[in-house]
């Protein structure tokens, strides 16, 4: 299933210690860690922000997604802040921080970690860094509901909210995690891909 | 700078994850919020609670919080104060 014009312009992916831009293997980490992983994509690409060492694993995982996403990507500038979207899934929402924060209650529990105990901060970190002020959904189900998200995105861009929309799959829990992120726009580009239920699912089973 | 400050600096750069900072990158009386060090109302916070679990201090009001957390030197004053 396709609809007119749209693209998948970029997608990244950053899980099991590796960096996939473009289906391509950019970076691959001997250590799987998140913390590790993460480390040697911000210091290799140069992507680091200082709200970084803030923000929590399941921000820090989204923010840097796209980060990579959007690296050299000087189109989606071309957007009105309004023009850019946000909308994206994941099974465990903030359970990771919940746990963490939950631990500090015993003591003076920490401001820093309450603030990211919910899921859809993760779409505020990349709206701030990137000054995006379009709409954003974070929704929780088992897996990247592709069908639900492909019909909410052209959604958004039927009604003319979107110009441009990240979309993907942001997962953290205890040691488990995958980041996968796609840029879908209302025009064509180098090496984009239609916009279809049959391409996320590729992107997400590459 | 004395072992005190020092001290005092390393404790704020682990608890607000500045990551990259030296304690000697912090002005003594450079202002931690705004256009110094770049911490924001979380931050304050987290230095509140800093004080509290690490010195057992409490800061009494949010006038004094102004006062006493506009710099490191600041800061340290208020401990060296509230423990003398």
């Amino acid at each position: 299933m396709t609809k007119s014009g749209l693209s998948i312009t970029g997608y990244c992916e950053i899980s099991n210690g590796c960096l996939l831009l473009n289906g391509k293997k950019v970076i691959s980490s001997e250590v799987k860690t998140l913390e590790e992983t993460l480390s040697t994509i911000v210091s290799s690409l140069n992507v680091v922000h200082p709200r970084f060492g803030k923000m929590d694993r399941l921000a820090q995982l989204g923010y840097t997604c796209v980060e990579v996403l959007l690296q050299g990507n000087e189109n989606i500038r071309q957007y009105k802040p309004e023009e850019v979207c946000l909308m994206m899934s994941n099974s465990s929402s903030s359970l990771d921080t919940d746990f963490r924060y939950n631990s500090t209650l015993e003591g003076i529990p920490s401001p820093a970690l309450f603030v990211y105990t919910l899921p859809n901060v993760v779409l505020a970190e990349i709206c701030i860094k990137n000054k995006f002020k379009g709409e954003n959904l974070f929704f929780i189900s088992d897996t990247y509901d592709t069908n639900f998200m492909f019909n909410q995105i052209n959604t958004l861009f039927e009604s003319g909210r979107a110009k441009a929309c990240i979309s993907g799959w942001v997962e953290v829990f205890e040691n488990s995690y995958r980041g996968v992120v796609f840029l879908v726009e209302n025009k064509t580009a180098q090496n984009s891909i239609n916009f279809s239920i049959d391409n996320i699912s590729a992107i997400f089973n590459k | 700078m004395d072992e005190f400050t020092l001290n005092l600096k390393r404790q704020i750069i682990a608890r607000m994850n500045l990551q990259g900072v030296k304690p000697e990158d912090i002005v003594d009386d450079a202002p931690l919020f705004g256009d110094g060090l770049g911490l924001d109302s979380i931050d304050a916070l987290e230095i509140i609670v800093l004080l509290q679990q690490e010195y057992g201090i409490k800061i009494a009001s949010a006038e004094e919080g102004k006062t006493v957390l506009k710099s490191v030197k600041t800061i340290a004053d208020f401990i060296k104060q509230k423990q003398a």
